[in-house]
């Protein structure tokens, strides 16, 4: 193709809504839908004029027509819209219907001759932990011996057939699926998928229609402009409140072997509790510039160390950085994210030998930019959890604690790697060298799902992975082959497809959205309106802003102004390459690899690795 | 104290990752070795044969050598198609270096050491010269990490221009600063000497070929024997000259390894062209020339 890099082509500058959820929305039917609830109790004059409710509704939202036996969302998927029921009703499984989707390089995937031996063996750990996720995924709450019953359960079927000209998924035989797995009906009025829309994860529950159902459909960007009515967001609020804490408690291993009643407990005295900022990425830029020390002691303390254990504290969404005091600073010693607890090391000790005085909490907790959590009593759970818990599945006794109830231990025979090594022994923590783990946190990286990282033991700086990005994108590159360094591990500026994505928080579009299926987060060229929110947004400097050109290169400029059109532009892991993201299958060095560092694992896997 | 009740070890595994590591050292290396000298005795093999069955030896081995030739340019063409699952580029390039030890043995089983005439002489020294090259090109992508990690964080390309003009601009202003005042003035006149030219000029191309840290030494030893004539003030600034010229050393450095790793690339792609110009003329020599097969 014959360029034209220095002719410019004018254009009209894109703006919001060029591209409507539903081009073919009517106003009839936005007229209907404004009398329905909640639409009908909300005050038309909360909305600025440049975004009215009719303007939502007519470019954010869409009506979607189901039959019965027709999936709305499935468990798994990345969450993009709130759907509210306008006709008809659904019905909300709380079990897990299918097994989770493993990555290629899973276990079932051996990678080398040694994993397919420990396959073939059944010595892989990977895979032992898989199927034992999967099982506590599947397991019901109800006991262990409905667990067994569920697993002789067959997973529904899911079919697809076109209807009207469009293919819809269904599951088959639903009657059997609704006596078979748990579900909870969903009227006219009520609202679902929105905690996945908010904190841009992945869906916890699979919605299937139960009748005839029509439901409205609102993206992100019109759910955000909603929660301008006050009685809308304050339904929102409690709704989120209500099911996240169910479905998280119930995905909870911990609880896993509850009975109904001591569940219902639970559930009942668990608070859920926000902390920190959802937006957190302008404050982290401000902090940055400050000492780590000061850094570490703005971040907003959950738990502090030495302090009387009140509640074991689970971590529903976020990160939290787990750190005790070194000196006069703070040593980082790991990082929690979701689904892990705090706290339960402590209420053991207790529960083993209630005779003797309680310990306080060992180490701090603090949130780092924003943490979801829910705070179970100590009391309840030294009373209905850890009687049902194997001693196996307990951590260690603490022998040499760092705090007793007499306050902080001072002892010669306790030397600062002490606390560590018994940390390790629980092979609970990351096995990282401290000083990665605070480089980890510091940086933030802990929220990067595929976090580019280059080996520079083994990197020429030759390029090719720069050359290979740019040819599968138009000749323009979307990495930067430098970044944050820890030794001879370099963090390059590419998109990491973060668990906390803050970058789509303000698309006035949604052009940057998360892929349902594989998680990419990927920017549509065709509704960016070059508006920089994302980019400006991102703290790792992973978007950068492009000029648009057309197939014949031709740089865009705005019709009126002659200034350039500008489009938001990122790694999206050649998500339409079979081959996967070209980078990495270029480096002829083996040097470029991308790792999920929002958990250690992947990364002490991959180290160990690399030192063979 | 923080838990995870997913994680669970699992100790039985911990001999077959030992295993692991002996395989993945050794055995990844061995296996594609021992093939090449398999494949190089059953192309001896077929040649001493070929010699028995009074046929012409040189048109197997020569093809051979062709067909060789003709995988090793394979990489050069994997490396435009990205599309495509036809492995990774790591690999391909691992193939390539084994095939290249095996093409030097075949040369040697169709050549030998040595030739005579003018087309052939000029065939060998290009295949020679494009052997070295890989192996040079080998040697330098094995140490290139090395050194550019000895040099401190890494400098994208592009923006080694940049950063040295950033470099030679505070050198230049930290002299102003020091000339006139009999405290500093020693380092003014020094930087007036040596120092002026090595900011503002790229380095020789011996440097650029093979960096070496004789320089830096000079340099700073220079700027360390002009303490006796500075006061405590221009000590100070001494010692910021000095880590000025560290950082542009380390700059300099940084440029030759990153320029080394491509010109070497360029130098075998050059090669390349021309002997497969001088391949196809001895192919067609060969078959105008030789009465049978």
């Amino acid at each position: 193709m014959k360029t034209h890099l220095s002719e410019l082509i004018a254009i009209d500058r894109p703006v919001r809504w060029d591209h409507p959820l539903d081009p073919e929305m009517l106003t009839r039917d936005i007229g209907w839908i404004l009398n329905q609830s909640p639409f009908s109790e909300m005050n038309p004059d909360v909305f600025p004029s440049h975004s009215s409710l009719k303007d939502v509704l007519r470019h954010d939202c869409r009506i979607l027509r189901f039959e019965p036996g027709d999936i709305v969302i499935r468990e798994g998927d990345y969450g993009g819209s709130a759907y509210l029921v306008l006709r008809g009703s659904v019905l909300a499984f709380l079990e897990v219907l299918w097994k989770p989707r493993g990555k290629p390089s899973d276990a079932a995937h051996p990678s080398s001759l040694i994993d397919w031996i420990k396959q073939q063996f059944k010595l892989n750990p990977h895979k032992k932990r898989d199927s034992s996720n999967s099982n506590r995924r599947e397991g019901s709450r109800n006991g262990s011996q409905i667990a067994n019953a569920d697993r002789n359960r067959t997973a529904p079927v899911q079919k697809v057939e076109s209807r009207d000209g469009k293919s819809r998924i269904f599951l088959q035989d639903i009657n059997a699926v609704i006596d078979g797995f748990q579900s909870e009906p969903l009227g006219v009025g009520e609202i679902f998928g929105e905690m996945a829309a908010i904190t841009r994860s992945q869906h916890r529950y699979t919605v299937v229609a139960n009748t005839p159902t029509v439901i409205l459909e609102i993206r992100w960007q019109g759910l955000r402009i909603l929660r301008r009515d006050k009685t809308f967001r304050e339904y929102l609020d409690t709704r989120f409140r209500e099911t996240s804490l169910q479905t998280h408690l119930r995905e909870t291993p911990l609880l896993r072997f509850l009975d109904d009643a001591s569940m219902a407990r639970v559930i009942a005295e668990t608070n859920i509790q926000s902390i920190g900022e959802r937006e957190w990425f302008s404050d982290y830029r401000d902090t940055q510039l400050m000492d780590i020390q000061s850094q570490i002691t703005r971040e907003p303390l959950i738990v502090s160390e030495g302090h009387v254990v009140k509640d074991l504290i689970l971590i529903r969404a976020g990160f939290a950085r787990l750190s005790f005091e070194q000196g006069r600073g703070h040593q980082t010693i790991a990082y929690l994210g979701r689904g892990q607890v705090f706290g339960l090391a402590e209420l053991a000790h207790r529960f083993r030998d209630p005779a003797s005085k309680p310990l306080p909490y060992q180490e701090s907790l603090r949130a780092l930019g924003f943490v979801d959590i829910l705070r179970i009593p100590g009391e309840l759970v030294l009373t209905h959890i850890l009687p049902k818990i194997r001693n196996s599945e307990l951590p260690k006794p603490i022998t040499n604690p760092r705090y007793d109830a007499g306050g902080l231990v001072i002892s010669d025979t306790l030397p600062q790697s002490s606390l560590g090594n018994a940390l390790l022994a629980e092979k609970s923590l990351s096995t990282l060298e401290t000083s990665l783990v605070e480089f980890l946190v510091d940086e933030r990286l802990i929220n990067g799902k595929q976090t580019m990282l280059i080996d520079l033991d083994r990197c020429t700086g030759c390029d090719e992975c720069v050359k290979a990005c740019a040819t599968t994108h138009n000749g323009t590159p979307r990495f930067v082959r430098n970044g944050p360094q820890f030794g001879p591990l370099l963090f390059a500026h590419a998109c990491m497809h973060c668990a906390d994505p803050v970058c789509m928080i303000g698309c006035p579009t949604g052009a940057i959205a998360r892929d349902q299926d594989s998680g990419v987060i990927s920017i549509d060229s065709q509704t960016c309106i070059g508006c920089k929110v994302c980019s400006e947004s991102c703290p790792y400097d992973n978007i950068i802003m492009i000029q648009v050109r057309d197939e014949k290169g031709r740089a865009a400029v705005d019709r009126k102004t002659q200034l350039p059109i500008l489009q938001a532009s990122k790694c999206d892991l050649c998500h339409e390459l079979k081959t996967g993201p070209a980078c990495q299958n270029a480096c002829p060095h083996q040097a470029l690899f991308r790792i999920d560092t929002s958990e250690t694992s992947s990364l002490e896997r991959w180290l160990n690795k690399r030192a063979c | 104290m923080a838990f995870h009740i997913q994680s669970q070890s699992n100790s039985i595994t911990e001999p077959l990752n030992s295993i692991a590591s002996i395989y993945t050292r050794y055995v990844r290396r061995l296996i594609p070795s021992a093939m090449v000298i398999v494949a190089w005795f059953i192309l001896r093999t077929l040649r001493n044969r070929s010699a028995a069955s009074l046929q012409n030896e040189a048109f197997l081995t020569g093809y051979s050598l062709a067909a060789i030739c003709v995988l090793l340019l394979l990489l050069g063409l994997r490396k435009r198609i990205i599309s495509l699952q036809i492995g990774r580029m790591a690999s391909w390039q691992q193939a390539h270096h084994y095939l290249g030890l095996l093409s030097v043995g075949a040369y040697a089983l169709h050549a030998g050491m040595f030739t005579t005439g003018a087309l052939e002489s000029l065939l060998a020294i290009s295949f020679w010269s494009i052997a070295l090259s890989g192996l040079v090109g080998w040697y330098v992508n094995r140490t290139s990490p090395r050194l550019l990690r000895a040099a401190g964080p890494q400098i994208l390309r592009q923006d080694i221009p940049e950063r040295f003009r950033i470099i030679a601009k505070q050198a230049h202003e930290l002299a102003l600063a020091s000339a006139g005042k009999s405290d500093t003035a020693a380092l003014a006149d020094h930087y007036r000497g040596p120092l002026s030219s090595f900011f503002a000029t790229r380095r020789g191309l011996i440097f650029r070929i093979s960096p070496t840290g004789v320089t830096r030494r000079r340099l700073l030893s220079g700027l360390e024997n002009i303490d006796r004539y500075l006061s405590e003030e221009g000590r100070v600034q001494r010692r910021k000259m000095s880590v000025l010229v560290q950082s542009k050393d380390d700059l300099d450095f940084q440029s030759a390894i990153q320029n080394r790793v491509r010109l070497w690339v360029a130098a075998h792609t050059w090669l390349l062209g021309s002997f497969l110009i001088l391949t196809i003329a001895h192919v067609i020599a060969a078959h105008q020339f030789t009465s049978s097969w």
